[in-house]
C-alpha cells in the first residue's frame, strides 16, 4: 500500500465518521433502551423455554443494534426490530402458555367427568340391584296376595256353604219345631179325647196314661178282654199322634199272690199292651215294658177297692220337647 | 482520488438514499403480513390494533419513500412494517386464545356446575 493510498483511505474514513451520527458522545437511541428491556424480558421470561429461537432471533436483531453506531438510523432500525422480535417471541410464549393451561384444564375435567362417569354408573349399578330386588319383593308379595285371594275365595265359598247348610238346618229345626209343637199340640188334643177312657196325668217330661186292670184283663190273666181294645185302639190312635216319642209300659198288679207271681204276670199284661199297640202301627222300637208286680201300690191293698186300682198297666209316653 | 475511490465513499455515506432498485420483495413481504394481521382480526383486539396501526403508517412511509426514490429507507419501513404487522398477528392470535380458553373454562364450568 502506498502513503497515498492510505491517505486516501484515512480520509474516507474520516469523512465516514463524519457521516455517521452518535458517534463519540452521542446517546445511544430510546429504542435501544426500550429494546434491550423487552429482549431482556424475553430472556429471562418463560419465552425462552417456550420460544427460544424467536429469543435468539430478537437477541441477534438487538446484538446488531448494539454493533450500529450509538443513535444513528440503523441502530435505532435494528433495535425497533428487535423489540417486536422480542413481543412476538413473549406473546408466543403467552398464547403457548394459555393454550397449555387450557389443556390442563380440559385434561382435568376430562378426568373428573371419567370419575363421575365411573361413580354414576357404579351408582346406577346400585340402584339397578336394588330395582331388581325391590320387583323381586314385590312379585313374591304378589304371588302371596294371589294365593291369600284364592284361598280367600275358597274360604269364602265354603262359608258361603256351610251359611246355606246352616240356613237349611235352621230351616229344617223350625220345621221340627213346628212339627214337634204340632204333634205336641196334636198328642195333647189325643190326650184329652183320651181322657174319657182313661186316667191322664200330665207330669213335667211325660204323659203316664192309667189303665185299670180291670177293665184290660180277667183276673189273674195276661190276655186282653174284647172290651179293652176299643180303649186300647184309642190309646194307639193317641201314641201314633207323635210318632218319635219313647214309650214305656209298666204293669201293675195288688199285693196277693207271690212277688214273683205278681212281677211276672204284671209284665204278661204290660207284653199284651205293648203287643196290641204295636199291631195297630205303634212303632215297636219306640216301646219298653216293665212288669213291677206290687211294688208301687197306689192305694190301700187292704181294701177290694184299693186292690182293684192297684191293679193297673201305666203308660209312660214322653212329652215332645 | 480515484473515480473508484468516490464511488465507494458515495455508496458508503448514501445508504438509504435512493439509487437502488425499489424493495418489492419486502413491501410484499411487508403488505402480506398486513393483510394476514386483517385477517386474524388484529383490528378487534386492543393491543394488536394499536401495532397494527404501526405498521399500517410503517407502510405507507415505505410507500412515499419509494415514491421520492429512497429505496434502502423504503426497505428498512418495509421491514419494520412487516415487524409491526407480525407482532399484531402474534397479539390478535393470543387475543383469541385467551377468549377461547376463556369460553372453554365457562363451559367446563357450567358442566361442572351440572354434572359433578
Amino acid at each position: 500500500m502506498t502513503k497515498r493510498t492510505t491517505q486516501k483511505i484515512l480520509l474516507v474514513a474520516g469523512v465516514l465518521a463524519l457521516g455517521l451520527p452518535g458517534c463519540g458522545s452521542t446517546p445511544v437511541s430510546a429504542e435501544l433502551v426500550d429494546a434491550r428491556d423487552v429482549v431482556n424480558q424475553a430472556v429471562r421470561g418463560p419465552a425462552n423455554e417456550l420460544e427460544p429461537d424467536e429469543v435468539r432471533r430478537a437477541d441477534r436483531t438487538l446484538a446488531r443494534a448494539e454493533r450500529a453506531p450509538d443513535g444513528s438510523a440503523e441502530e435505532r432500525h435494528f433495535a425497533y426490530l428487535a423489540d417486536r422480535q422480542a413481543r412476538i417471541a413473549i406473546a408466543h410464549a403467552e398464547t403457548a402458555r394459555t393454550q397449555q393451561a387450557l389443556e390442563a384444564d380440559q385434561e382435568r375435567y376430562q378426568e373428573d367427568l371419567e370419575e363421575t362417569a365411573v361413580d354414576q354408573s357404579q351408582q346406577l349399578e346400585a340402584r339397578q340391584d336394588e330395582l331388581a330386588r325391590t320387583r323381586e319383593a314385590l312379585e313374591d308379595v304378589r304371588a302371596e296376595l294371589s294365593e291369600r285371594g284364592e284361598q280367600l275365595d275358597e274360604r269364602t265359598e265354603e262359608l258361603q256353604a256351610r251359611e246355606q247348610e246352616l240356613s237349611a238346618r235352621v230351616d229344617e229345626l223350625m220345621q221340627a219345631r213346628e212339627a214337634r209343637a204340632a204333634a205336641e199340640q196334636r198328642a195333647a188334643q189325643a190326650m184329652n179325647e183320651l181322657r174319657e177312657m182313661a186316667e191322664i196325668r200330665e207330669e213335667q217330661e211325660q204323659w203316664v196314661i192309667t189303665l185299670n186292670g180291670e177293665v184290660l184283663f180277667e183276673t189273674g190273666e195276661s190276655e186282653l178282654r174284647g172290651t179293652a181294645t176299643r180303649r186300647l185302639r184309642a190309646v194307639a190312635e193317641a201314641l201314633n199322634q207323635s210318632e218319635d216319642t219313647s214309650i214305656v209300659i209298666e204293669g201293675h198288679t195288688d199285693s196277693r199272690g207271690s212277688d214273683a207271681d205278681n212281677r211276672e204276670l204284671s209284665r204278661a199284661r204290660a207284653a199284651a199292651v205293648r203287643d196290641f199297640l204295636v199291631a195297630h202301627e205303634v212303632d215297636s222300637s219306640r216301646v219298653e215294658i216293665i212288669g213291677r208286680g206290687e211294688a208301687e201300690p197306689v192305694a190301700d191293698n187292704d181294701t177290694p177297692e184299693g186292690r182293684a186300682n192297684n191293679r193297673r198297666v201305666e203308660i209312660h209316653v214322653e212329652r215332645a220337647s | 482520488m480515484k473515480p473508484v475511490t468516490w464511488i465507494i465513499a458515495g455508496a458508503l455515506l448514501g445508504a438509504g438514499c435512493g439509487g437502488a432498485a425499489a424493495p418489492t420483495a419486502t413491501r410484499t413481504e411487508a403488505r402480506s403480513s398486513l393483510r394476514s394481521a386483517e385477517a386474524v382480526g388484529a383490528e378487534q383486539a386492543p393491543r394488536a390494533s394499536y401495532y397494527l396501526e404501526l405498521a399500517r403508517e410503517q407502510a405507507q412511509q415505505g410507500d412515499e419513500w419509494v415514491e421520492d426514490g429512497k429505496m434502502d429507507r423504503a426497505r428498512l419501513a418495509y421491514e419494520r412494517a412487516a415487524a409491526d404487522a407480525e407482532l399484531a398477528i402474534a397479539l390478535a392470535n393470543h387475543a383469541e386464545a385467551r377468549g377461547e380458553a376463556e369460553q372453554v373454562r365457562e363451559h367446563i364450568q357450567d358442566m361442572r356446575e351440572q354434572h359433578l
